[in-house]
């Protein structure tokens, strides 16, 4: 297959471009210290690593431009003194070195966007060391999500991360992004639960740094994507496996009535294992059914919403990409009707809280949530929902394919901020989104002193460069209502290319701090260049 | 290098005459500090006006607050004097930074500025029915600034992590006299925790000026326990058990007598070891964890002693240590708890006058060593290196004297004009 199409350097113009890549002796050097097998610059695997799942790069992939920034090679260690050479022979030759773990990141993170060398550290998946007394387990970098859980299982234990993408993403991928899993309530997001790692820096040294010795650079590492070094092995904090596990879901008037719940249940110290506020929107498409409330069969608008939302699950094909299409056009009107209609339909927001531990703790946290949220006005709707959301909860990723096919996209934004500011943030970017956008929201990820929102929004645009623009435009609207609302423009998602512009904004002159680390660690600039606004 | 009258003149310009001063009374309160000027900024833009005068001047600066724990440790100065060659030295007291500049409860927040003492700053959230969470008394005649430069190890709770682990940003300003504020929110994923990189590194690498700090409502409810046990093997592996069953008391802590002469604590129980707890919170939780402790105590052969030696260790917590006693201290893993306290017994023999766990976690503890000041410093250096103890015990240590942090000290402070306690 010939190499054809687009090579996107969009939103790397600060970036000076690099000399063009000598790719034999690349080649060459790299041979010398990997296995032929694990070196490649075939065009099959170059085409295979020129993207990641950024929403955008499927736009392009929907446009039949898929080679959107193919590396000139990838190779494949299998320890950390590998890693080294490889980090050596990229700062000897001057050229890119982009670390890989399964390519899942939604923000152009593993991009190589000047080509040069792609690291998959998928090889490195072994289970080194695992302490049951201690309960710290360390892996290499590389393992995928689910493989880690599998084996710390095996051993009685869990690490509570579970991100929706916990199939297709890696150790690494989550120190290197922050990554955030749907029990984060409870367990902490992947910065609280990491122990120590090693790395090997853009200077070619190995380093390791731990919580307990050296916590301020530990956690500058954490989140770097990349820029700073290749993460190869991480030493992890561990729980016992959950001996037990509950649901309940409640439904709330609107998000307001709902966050104060949320709130209020983690600032009293209750460590729920799931917590979700759904808003009107988001509950009609997750339906609030459960088998007590189908035997009550809910009249006029309710009953209808509650049928839509249902409808909405299974439509299947052509119909489904007409509706979905014809509603996505119109998004400033639906959105428009939504606000008004939602509120006379009364679904409601649905909100889901799970605990999970030991018998006593959990029965003893469940009651007093539940007797916390009656008290709130939280209508409780019984275990259904929870449950149902429990099943399906790794099944957001295949959902995608039939919107982009039928001319539209969706993608999702993250923010934070503290739980005073947070009604504010949420409806500030839900109207910048909404103009162009059908938007949904959920509240997850809370902790006492605030919650992060989860916004979906899907628009209609099937043509290049139309999609592309107005992809962008929704993301520049959205941002800058975060900044402007005081919040963060990354939770748990990171910032890769797609938020690259903001960081002065999120940073101001701290911005400059990390640049002055950025030259300590990579005095080069070989590792992934053009991320994170640097 | 500037006359000092005129480095004061500077330095008044800027703060105000009346926050400036180069009276021997006031230079001679830093200990060996000996500073040209002393000046007393009140606000953020005044200490950036401060460090970018300074900087002009080619002077150093030494950053203090109220409390003395830092004084004494300062680079000393001939005679009090400044050479001619010498730099001239401004010292920064934070002690007009004492501004609560906000108390979001909603958000259970406090915006503080870092000169001011944590006791001011608890009795004023207490009116709030908020609280900093429970931390030793003898940490809270530290200002804010002294515990997030310098976190002091005993500021630590079991169920609320070290007490700097709650900071959420930090207003600081680099030694060029940038301002950075750090955005906040509960969590980010916005690359490198940059406002982490100024908790323990002293005045180094930028002055901390305000914080937000997470605080928590008062406890409903509050209640201690104590159990003796036949040996630290058993009363360590019970709290390791208590933690690993999601239990989260506010202070745990094992005193053990088995490898020491016990002379610090509970000389009644020789040989033997306590466990002591305290639980905080709301009331089913607190009940549900006291009657579980009690269960898995005994599961180790644990028995539980008297409520009023209970509360009496729960009051003295976590600092029942005579003064007269030298401590050293470092993290241990459940694992290797007991074979650490084996290890520096064996070689300190019977001057060990106390080997206690605490700062637990699921994961492992602090050990600490107390030994009388006069033990010989050789043989407590080598104790410590046989039971993987650092001597000095300080947390920060290893941060501050990592390479990478050296090296990002001279590019943020290239003149090194900020003076640190511990570095120099
Ligand atoms: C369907 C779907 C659902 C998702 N759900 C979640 C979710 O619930 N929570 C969440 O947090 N995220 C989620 N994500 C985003 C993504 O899974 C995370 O960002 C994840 O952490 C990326 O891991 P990865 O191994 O795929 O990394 P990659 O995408 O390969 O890389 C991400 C970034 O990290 C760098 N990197 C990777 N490995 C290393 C290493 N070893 N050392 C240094 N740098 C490295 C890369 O260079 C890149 O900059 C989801 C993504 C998808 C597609």
């Amino acid at each position: 297959m010939g190499l054809t199409g687009t090579h996107s350097r969009r939103q790397t113009a600060a970036v000076s471009p690099t000399p063009k890549i000598e790719r034999k002796p690349l080649i060459r050097a790299l041979t010398g210290v990997l296995p032929a097998e694990r070196v490649s610059a075939a065009n099959v695997d170059r085409l295979a690593y020129a993207r990641d799942q950024w929403a955008r790069n499927l736009l392009a992939v929907r446009n039949n431009r898929p080679l959107v920034a193919p590396p000139d090679v990838v190779v494949w260690p299998e320890s950390t003194s590998e890693v080294l050479e490889v980090v050596k022979i990229a700062a000897d030759f001057r050229v890119p070195l982009v670390p890989w773990g399964a390519g899942s990141g939604v923000c152009g993170g593993a991009m190589a966007l000047h080509g040069g060398i792609m690291l998959d550290l998928k090889r490195m998946n072994a289970l080194v060391d695992f302490s049951a007394t201690d309960q710290l387990a360390t892996f290499q970098a590389g393992i995928l999500g689910q493989h880690l859980e599998d084996q710390l299982n095996l051993r009685g234990t869990t690490l509570g991360h579970f991100p929706s993408s916990i199939h297709c993403s890696t150790l690494g991928g989550w120190l290197a992004t922050r990554s955030a899993g749907q029990s984060s309530s409870r367990y902490g997001k992947i910065e609280d639960m990491v122990h120590s790692i090693e790395v090997v820096t853009g200077e070619g040294r190995v380093m390791t740094c731990s919580r307990d010795e050296e916590p301020e650079l530990l956690q500058l590492i954490v989140g770097s994507e990349g820029t700073l070094g290749v993460i190869t092995q991480a030493t992890l904090r561990l729980h016992p496996l959950p001996a037990t596990r509950t649901f309940r879901a409640y439904r709330f008037a609107d998000t307001q009535a709902g966050c104060e719940a949320m709130r209020q249940l983690m600032q009293r110290g209750l460590r729920p294992a799931t917590l979700r506020l759904y808003d009107a929107l988001d509950t009609m498409m997750v339906g609030l059914s459960d088998e007590s409330e189908e035997n009550e069969k809910p009249q006029g608008l309710r009953g209808l919403a509650q049928r839509l939302g249902r409808r909405a699950r299974v439509m299947r094909g052509g119909l489904r990409d007409w509706a979905l299409r014809n509603t996505l056009s119109h998004a400033k009107w639906v959105s428009k009707a939504g606000e008004r209609l939602l509120p006379h339909v009364g679904s409601g927001c649905l909100l889901i809280v799970g605990f999970e531990g030991d018998i006593s703790t959990v029965k003893t946290e469940a009651n007093e949530a539940h007797r916390l949220i009656q008290a709130l006005t939280g209508v409780d709707l019984g275990a259904g929902p929870g449950l149902r959301w429990f099943e399906e909860r790794h099944a957001v990723a295949f959902k995608q394919s039939p919107l982009y096919a039928s001319g539209s996209f969706v993608d999702t934004l993250e923010v934070a901020t503290t739980w005073s500011k947070l009604q504010q943030l949420h409806q500030a970017i839900r109207e910048a989104l909404s103009q162009d956008a059908v938007v949904l929201a959920h509240f997850s990820h809370a902790y006492p002193e605030g919650c992060s929102i989860y916004f979906t929004f899907a628009a209609a645009e099937a043509q290049h460069p139309r999609a592309e623009k107005l992809y962008d435009k929704l993301w520049r609207r959205g941002l800058e209502a975060a900044v402007r609302q005081g919040g963060t423009i990354s939770h748990h998602h990171g910032i890769g290319v797609n938020k690259a512009r903001f960081m002065h904004d999120e940073h101001g002159p701290g911005l400059d701090v990390y640049r002055q680390i950025k030259g300590l660690f990579d005095p080069k600039g070989i590792l992934n260049p053009g991320k994170m606004g640097l | 290098m500037p006359k000092r009258t005129l480095l004061k003149d500077w330095v008044s310009r800027v703060v105000g005459a009346v926050n400036t001063s180069f009276a021997d009374t006031d230079r001679s309160s830093y200990g060996e500090l000996h500073p040209d000027v002393v000046a007393w900024p009140g606000s953020v833009e005044e200490i950036s006006s401060v460090l970018q005068t300074a900087h002009d001047a080619n002077a150093e600066v030494a950053v203090a607050g109220s409390g003395s724990r830092t004084r004494e440790r300062w680079p000393k100065r001939n005679n009090g004097k400044r050479a001619d060659d010498q730099r001239p030295r401004i010292v920064l007291d934070t002690s007009r930074l004492t501004n609560i500049l906000e108390v979001d409860e909603t958000s259970q927040l406090v915006e503080c500025q870092t000169g001011l003492e944590l006791r001011h700053l608890e009795e004023a959230l207490r009116r709030h029915g908020l609280t900093l969470g429970p931390f030793p008394d003898s940490i809270f005649t530290s200002t804010l600034g002294g515990v997030l430069g310098d976190p002091p190890p005993l500021a630590y709770s079991s169920l609320r992590g070290p007490l700097h682990g709650s900071c959420l940003g930090v207003t600081t300003v680099t030694p060029l006299g940038n301002v950075i504020a750090t955005r906040v929110a509960p969590r980010r994923a916005v690359g490198p925790d940059i406002s982490r990189l100024y908790i323990g590194s002293g005045a180094t690498l930028g002055v901390l000026v305000s914080a937000v700090i997470r605080v928590y409502s008062l406890p409903e409810t509050n209640m201690a326990r104590a159990f003796l046990f036949p040996s630290a093997a058993s009363a360590l592996e019970c709290a390791r058990e208590m933690l690993a069953h999601d239990m989260r008391p506010a202070r745990l802590r094992v005193m053990a007598n088995e490898h020491s002469a016990g002379e610090v604590v509970m000389k009644q129980f020789p040989a033997q070891a306590a466990l002591t707890l305290v639980f905080e919170g709301c009331a089913e939780l607190v009940e549900l964890d006291a009657r579980r402790a009690e269960e898995i105590a005994a599961e180790h052969s644990g028995s539980e002693l008297p409520q009023q030696l209970a509360d009496h260790w729960a009051e003295r917590y976590p600092d029942p240590n005579p003064e007269h006693l030298c401590h050293a201290w470092a993290p241990v893993r459940h694992s290797t708890a007991v074979a650490a306290g084996k290890a520096a017994a064996d070689v300190l023999g019977n001057t060990v006058h106390g080997i206690s766990y605490d700062q637990f976690s699921p994961h492992g503890c602090h050990m600490w060593l107390s030994v009388p000041e006069e033990v010989d410093k050789e043989r407590l250096a080598e104790a410590c290196t046989s039971a993987g103890l650092s001597p000095r015990g300080r947390r920060h240590t290893h941060a501050r004297q990592h390479p990478l942090t050296q090296r990002l000290r001279q590019q943020l402070d290239p003149t090194r004009m900020m003076l640190s306690p511990e570095w120099d």
